[in-house]
């Protein structure tokens, strides 16, 4: 087999014997030796690069002198005077970091910016039988293994030249589960959070992973009360004598970095904010927004008992609870936007939000929401013209539960079915039907069943007194019809705020706000979100669909 | 034949365990500290799913991504068994 290899290599060379290969990058000329048609090794004084043509067209991997070797962007490949490969000037090249098959890496600037570095050259060419490839992915193996342990204690250098010094937090008696998991998945689980203090005698909260981990950057917590920062930049990690030249982190301040918060990443953070944290929206959002990725709380528990890093654990715990008591009371406007194309409806500090647009049925509308009037008006309910009585909107429940097609025992999931099938044979007995979301943070009382929202059809009903109300008919939450705010007591709410009656669409970071927003809608809406637009059919045909496949989960198990 | 009872054990385990096959795109994730496990929201379906860590590199990715993923779950429950990319071809 590698006589084979050795054959065909030779074959390949002697074919491409005279032609002349030449490579750019970093604004130098490289000379090149084909050493297959997928291998070029490429010399310019002390500096190697290997070359390595791809899917997307060439990779390239260069070593200088001693130094790492690192994944480069090629710039352009000349062979016999003829461009193979070329990309044009991007004012971002070199800025950037990413993973990937010959990725973008900012230059190294800390330890965990090497290991990252030396990973990416290992992934990328493992697979690759050559004598540079063996040596560079050798190199970048050895860095990796000298780097992989931290030490107990370690200094944060803050980018205003403060100083803490922190000591590893102890990590909890592991489960033998745990222990398992760490063999399965090769990994260390371990507490990686730190207790660390300044002269001052102020205190900070350090996660500290290892570097290349999967754990995800390093953070910084300032533990200052209503003042406390939180922050992924502008500090340093340092493993050894503050004046050593190469720190283990090292994130240099960063003002436009976000935390990923699922939507929030493209909208101003200070809408979210009341206006006694707006100095630090990011530290409040982070400690507020049930949006943000809850790993790190996993990481948390890992943490023994009773120790510093515990108490200043439990200290940040109550900061967050704080400021979401804040939140539960904090005025707020409801506010429709554009983002990508996709109307976003949110909640907005009541403050900020009265400059973001024009009014409309109780919203304000950004002036590219505004240019999508025929949604919301098709979404708006039409005015009541027809109520049932309190008797006939009973017998309409009892119909309801005998339509045997629709798998009401099934609570899991499938509400927007379930109502919209409901809602349009209501109307096709001729009555106006209309329909109830909720949205929050809510489950069903009594049973595991979490909903991230809640939908049924709803009826306009008159009572003896000639009050009108709104009756909601959902067999498989309640026995009979009941009143919308009945309704909306029946479910369980895991948020400290009230329930906040909206206008369609609802608000879908109520819960980031305490709050559980409840809209009416017109019947013709079939789930939240508008962007894909489908036919009323569409919209039955999927509903039916959903509706089969849960009853036929209902009788597999004879529920 | 080996390649046979395999695929028949195979399918004979997923039909045991009822699980239900979909694309969707996530829309939060949430670390339930109290149930140890990771709660999911989907674009549009109302249920809260729930993941281990093993899912969340690719629920992440969809998070991010705003992408639809290919996820097999229990429906009784909705505890979600598996979770890959789904492929463009």
């Amino acid at each position: 087999m590698i006589k084979n290899i050795t054959l065909l290599s030779f074959l390949l060379l002697s074919l491409d014997g005279h032609s002349r290969t030449t490579i750019e990058m970093d604004n130098k000329k490289f000379e090149c030796e084909k050493t297959s048609t997928q291998l070029f090794h490429c010399e310019n004084g002390n500096h190697k690069v290997l070359v390595v043509k791809n899917f997307m067209g060439y990779g390239a991997v260069e070593k200088k002198g001693n130094e790492l070797p690192k994944v480069k962007w090629l710039t352009k490949v000349i062979e016999d005077n003829k461009i193979l490969y070329e990309i044009p000037p991007y004012p971002g090249l070199g800025q950037l970091s990413g993973g990937g098959a010959f990725g973008l890496f900012k230059k190294a600037e800390s330890k965990s910016d090497n290991i990252v570095a030396a990973s990416a050259v290992v992934t990328n060419l493992k697979e690759i039988k050559d004598s540079w490839a063996i040596e560079f992915v050798q190199t970048s193996q050895n860095y990796m293994a000298a780097q992989s342990l931290i030490k107990a204690q370690l200094k944060i250098q803050d980018y205003n030249g403060e100083q803490f010094s922190c000591q590893e937090g102890q990590t909890r008696k592991l489960s033998p589960e745990e222990k398992i998991y760490q063999q399965s998945y090769e990994t260390i689980l371990k507490c990686n959070y730190y207790a660390c203090t300044n002269q001052a005698g102020e205190k900070a909260l350090a996660f500290i992973p290892a570097p290349g981990s999967f754990l995800g950057e390093a953070s910084f917590f300032k533990l200052k009360g209503e003042n406390s920062e939180f922050r992924y930049d502008g500090f340093k990690v340092i493993d050894g004598d503050v004046s050593q030249l190469v720190p283990l982190y090292d994130n240099p301040p960063a003002p436009k970095l976000e935390i990923a918060q699922g939507f929030q990443t493209q909208i101003d953070q200070k809408l979210f904010t009341p206006k006694k944290y707006q100095k630090n929206a990011t530290t409040f959002n982070y400690l507020t927004n049930p949006m943000t990725d809850m790993s790190v709380q996993e990481q948390e528990k890992l943490c023994d008992g009773e120790n510093e890093v515990r108490n200043l654990i439990k200290e940040k715990d109550l900061i967050a609870e704080k400021m979401k008591d804040d939140l539960a009371t904090t005025n707020l406007s409801h506010y429709l936007m554009m983002t990508n194309g996709q109307m976003l409806s949110l909640l907005v500090d009541a403050e900020k939000g009265r400059d973001l647009g024009c009014r409309y049925d109780n919203m304000i509308l950004s002036p590219e929401a505004a240019a999508h009037l025929d949604y919301l008006k098709k979404a708006k309910p039409l005015p009541a013209t027809k109520y049932l009585s309190i008797t006939e909107v009973q017998d309409l429940f009892k119909k309801a539960k005998n339509m045997t097609d629709i798998p009401f025992g099934y609570k899991y999931d499938g509400c927007y079915a379930r109502a919209h099938v409901m809602a349009r044979r209501f109307e096709e007995m001729g009555i106006p039907t209309e329909k109830a979301w909720i949205k929050g943070s809510l489950f069903v009382p009594n049973t595991d069943i979490q909903w991230n929202y809640h939908v049924a059809p709803v009826i306009n009903v008159k009572n003896e007194k000639g009050e009108i109300k709104k009756y909601v008919i959902d067999p498989s939450l309640t026995d009979k019809a009941v009143t919308l705010d009945e309704w909306v007591d029946t479910m369980g709410k895991n948020v400290k705020g009230g329930v906040m009656k909206t206008a369609y669409p609802f608000p879908v970071n109520a819960a980031q706000f305490q709050r559980t927003a409840v809209a009416i809608s017109s019947s013709d809406i079939y789930v939240p979100d508008n962007d894909e637009l489908r036919s009323e059919e569409q919209n039955m045909e999927m509903a039916l669909q959903t509706m089969k496949e849960y009853s036929a989960v209902l009788n597999e198990g004879n529920i | 034949m080996k390649k046979i009872i395999i695929l028949f054990l195979f399918l004979t385990m997923h039909a045991l365990s009822a699980a239900m096959t979909k694309d969707f795109v996530v829309t939060k994730l949430h670390y339930n500290l109290e149930k140890k496990y990771y709660q999911v929201d989907f674009k549009n379906q109302a249920g809260v799913y729930q993941a281990q860590v093993a899912m969340l590199s690719c629920l992440r990715e969809s998070l991010q991504n705003k992408k639809a993923v290919r996820v097999e779950f229990n429906p009784m429950g909705l505890k979600i068994t598996n979770c890959a990319k789904v492929s463009s071809k």
